[in-house]
């Protein structure tokens, strides 16, 4: 697998705070890369760099070759962002939503009105898509974003905090269209606070804190790296590391 | 009454963070040197007042209490109108009213509460107002209008009152979900209702209008200003009549305490009404194949999100009320055959509608973007989203502008045109400022929106008085000299051009 997406010295500072410090990270095409951290980690900062919301202090960002800083227009072609809180206009259906995302990004119309289709029956929402997102309910504002983020059928595709709002049956189906499109060659990261979630989907887990990369690899990796045994689960070993750096955090800090 | 739960403890919430908010809008240097100007204008105005009023007798003369009724009057409708809306925008964006409805504290002490609060808002400017002249009458021995102040507040609770009342009967009448369109058009009206009154003397001929006014004056006067009458009591309780300042007192805070019992008692089934605001609406059944194309879909997004939105739509109309005034004033000068000048009065006051809706529509589709991280990351040049957010706002006034062009190109084909090209260049202007000085905003908020700042404010409404003026000369027959405004205009755009801020680097979470 190459280098989906590839970041850099990654830095960004609001102010005197230093939301993301010096981060290198590698993505592989194809892989489900689940981004973990506390909060205020700087997860959202990183993606929100990688989606060109943010401009980096420093540090660059490539995805698929393509330097972000050099040529955003055709890195965002290929990437889709979805944040926690769905990015919806009220007024308009879902249909009509999907339908400006496509325009947004130059999808042909008769493949995006494909796509649109198999979207929302996969979702669920096809008998809502010519409903007004405005009565939609938390779970089907995020369906109805997730439909959106897929509609271009980007290359990698970054989502926060995906699952929230989901109902169980539909958070499964959605957990299997993104192992799916994993396994497509499409390249996912997500972040999430559902350990869970994160220790069944993802190929490698990237632990995240004050800004820089904690620890990296498969849940057998972060076993042996938190020197847990091989029943840990994710939620012990990312215990095991987000604690221990604290501690260390504050070790210094006294010292 | 002051314990935690109580009524006055609830105010004091309430009047905390209406002073924090309006810190907030606030801060900064050049506002807090703008209010101190402010401020000592009000206090040399103050004084001046304060020193002619001190002048007149004590008493109730028929006259004196007839000109301090009409002001009441007045202020009634301005007062109205503003807590008509005030009240609306509570129920309707209701904030944190669910969750203090959702607390084991009663309705009505909540509504009161929240309703008192509003009262005290329409109060404010009134007050400050007054305050300035208050604060003057004991240099000059004025004690007779020390009741003035306490008079307002009064009033602005009688205001408050009937806006309920008001607000109460359109939930009634037309429902709860019309009831926020109804509310923002029956407070317009009664905003503009005075100008519009006054305006109405221009159906007057000229000759008979001297003994029109006295006709007026003659009926209104002994009806407000018969100390007799019980009408007269707001302005004998202004003017420091104990009984009757404690009458009125007593009679504000009746009405009020009824009318928020009245709309108290069906609060429960309005709220329900007005919380399924939200409720699934269909917009089409079926699914049409449009074009597609950033331009496209950027252009029918926004205009789709403001014809769904009569609430917005009916706000962004509604100034068009105050320019009413302004035609009435225009047919009269057609009818005194002084067509020279209407002609082009009414071509540029069209070029002042169309930049007034630009603005309005600019700020809409540029500042107040709802998914503004969506439309950044798409793979877009920030230029052409911008162009594409002009055309949406631009494009629609133009093509409503083409009627009063037809309109005033019958009277003459050459107006028309400038009428067009006026136009053109305001909306053009309009939009360019909303791209250039944009802050992001939330389309809720239309009303109370962050404009670009005091200069930039400033020298829009230059750019626009350029515009108008420029159409006026070329109308009337002066093109080469509307050459010069124009040229101010275009100068004025190139400097807020060159000192426009940087692109907005969005502040994130971490």
């Amino acid at each position: 697998m190459s280098g989906a997406l590839v970041l850099r010295g990654l830095t960004k500072k609001f102010g005197d705070k230093i939301a993301v410090d010096n981060l290198d990270l590698s993505v592989r095409a194809g892989e489900l890369y689940g981004l973990l951290g506390p909060n205020g980690a700087g997860k959202t900062t990183t993606l929100r760099m990688v989606a060109g919301l943010l401009k980096p202090d420093a540090g660059a960002i490539e995805i698929y070759g393509i330097d972000a800083g050099a040529d955003p227009i055709a890195a965002k072609r290929i990437t889709a962002w979805q944040p926690d809180e769905p990015a919806l206009y009220d007024k308009l259906t879902a249909w009509e939503y999907l339908e400006f995302i496509s325009g947004l990004w130059n999808v042909e119309v008769k493949t995006a009105r494909e796509r649109a289709e198999e979207l929302l029956r996969f979702l669920d929402l096809w008998d809502n898509r010519n409903e007004r997102c405005e009565g939609f309910s938390r779970g089907m504002k995020q369906k109805t974003a997730l439909a959106g983020a897929l509609i271009h059928d980007p290359q990698l595709l970054m989502l926060d905090e995906p699952l929230t709002g989901l109902d169980a049956a539909i958070a499964r189906q959605v957990k299997d269209l993104l192992q799916r499109r994993a396994k497509g060659g499409g390249t996912i990261i997500l972040t999430t606070h559902i350990l869970d979630v994160a220790e069944r989907v993802a190929d490698r887990i990237g632990i995240i804190q004050h800004g820089k990369l904690l620890a990296e690899g498969t849940l057998a990796q972060l076993r042996g790296r938190a020197g847990d045994g091989a029943d840990a689960t994710l939620e012990d070993v990312y215990l095991q590391l987000v604690g221990a750096e604290g501690e260390r955090a504050a070790l210094s800090a006294g010292a | 009454m002051f314990k935690r739960g109580g009524v006055l403890w609830l105010l004091g919430c309430e009047l905390r963070l209406t002073w924090r908010n309006f810190l907030a809008a606030n801060a900064g240097r050049t506002r807090i040197i703008l209010r101190i100007v402010l401020l000592a204008l009000l206090l040399f105005g103050g004084y001046w007042a304060a020193r002619g009023v001190s002048g007149v007798a004590a008493g109730f003369s028929q006259t004196t209490l007839g000109v301090v009724g009409g002001i009441f009057l007045f202020l009634l409708s301005f007062m109205s109108a503003q807590a008509l809306m005030l009240i609306t925008e509570a129920l309707y964006q209701r904030g944190d009213l669910d969750l203090l409805l959702a607390s084991p504290l009663s309705p009505w002490r909540i509504l009161i509460v929240r309703m008192a609060a509003i009262a005290i808002n329409v109060a404010t400017l009134y007050l400050a107002i007054a305050g300035a002249v208050f604060v003057w009458l004991p240099v000059f021995g004025g004690w007779q209008w020390m009741g003035f102040a306490p008079s307002v507040l009064a009033l602005a609770l009688f205001a408050t009152a009937l806006a309920i009342i008001l607000a109460r009967f359109l939930f009634g009448v037309i429902g709860a979900k019309a009831t926020r369109i109804g509310a923002q058009i029956v407070a317009s009206i009664l905003g503009a209702a005075f100008f519009l009154a006054i305006q109405s003397q221009n159906y007057v001929p000229p000759g008979e209008r001297a003994a029109a006014y006295r006709a007026l004056l003659q009926r209104l006067i002994p009806v407000l200003g018969d100390p007799g009458s019980p009408l007269s009591i707001p302005a004998r309780a202004a003017m420091g009549d104990g009984l009757a300042l404690s009458i009125w007192i007593a009679t504000s805070i009746g009405l009020y305490c009824f009318a928020v019992w009245w709309f108290a008692r069906g609060y429960i089934d309005n709220a329900a009404a007005i919380a399924g605001g939200g409720a699934r609406r269909r917009a089409d059944l079926r699914t049409r194949a449009t074009r597609g194309g950033v331009m496209a879909s950027l252009v029918r997004k926004e205009w789709r999100l403001i014809v769904r939105d009569p609430l917005l739509l009916s706000q962004i109309l509604l100034p068009i009320i105050y320019f009413v005034p302004m035609f009435f004033a225009l047919t009269r000068l057609s009818r005194e055959g002084l067509s020279q000048f209407s002609v082009p009065s009414l071509a540029s006051a069209f070029v002042l509608i169309s930049t007034t809706l630009a603005a309005s529509l600019a700020w809409l589709t540029v500042s107040a973007e709802d998914a503004p991280d969506l439309i950044a990351s798409a793979p877009v040049a920030r230029d052409r989203l911008d162009t594409a957010k002009a055309v949406a706002a631009g494009a629609p006034v133009l093509a409503l502008m083409a009627l009063p062009a037809a309109f005033t190109s019958a009277l003459s084909l050459l107006a028309g045109l400038w009428v067009l090209m006026g136009a053109g260049f305001a909306i053009a202007s309009a939009c360019l400022i909303a791209i250039w000085y944009q802050r992001p905003g939330n389309r809720k908020n239309f009303r109370r929106r962050t404009r670009a700042g005091f200069f930039v404010s400033l020298a829009q409404v230059f750019i626009t008085v350029c515009w108008t003026g420029a159409t006026w000369f070329a109308v009337f027959g002066w093109p080469l000299i509307s050459i010069l405004p124009g040229i101010m205009a275009l100068g004025l755009l190139l400097a807020l051009h060159e000192s426009r801020p940087g692109a907005p680097q969005r502040a994130s979470g971490v």
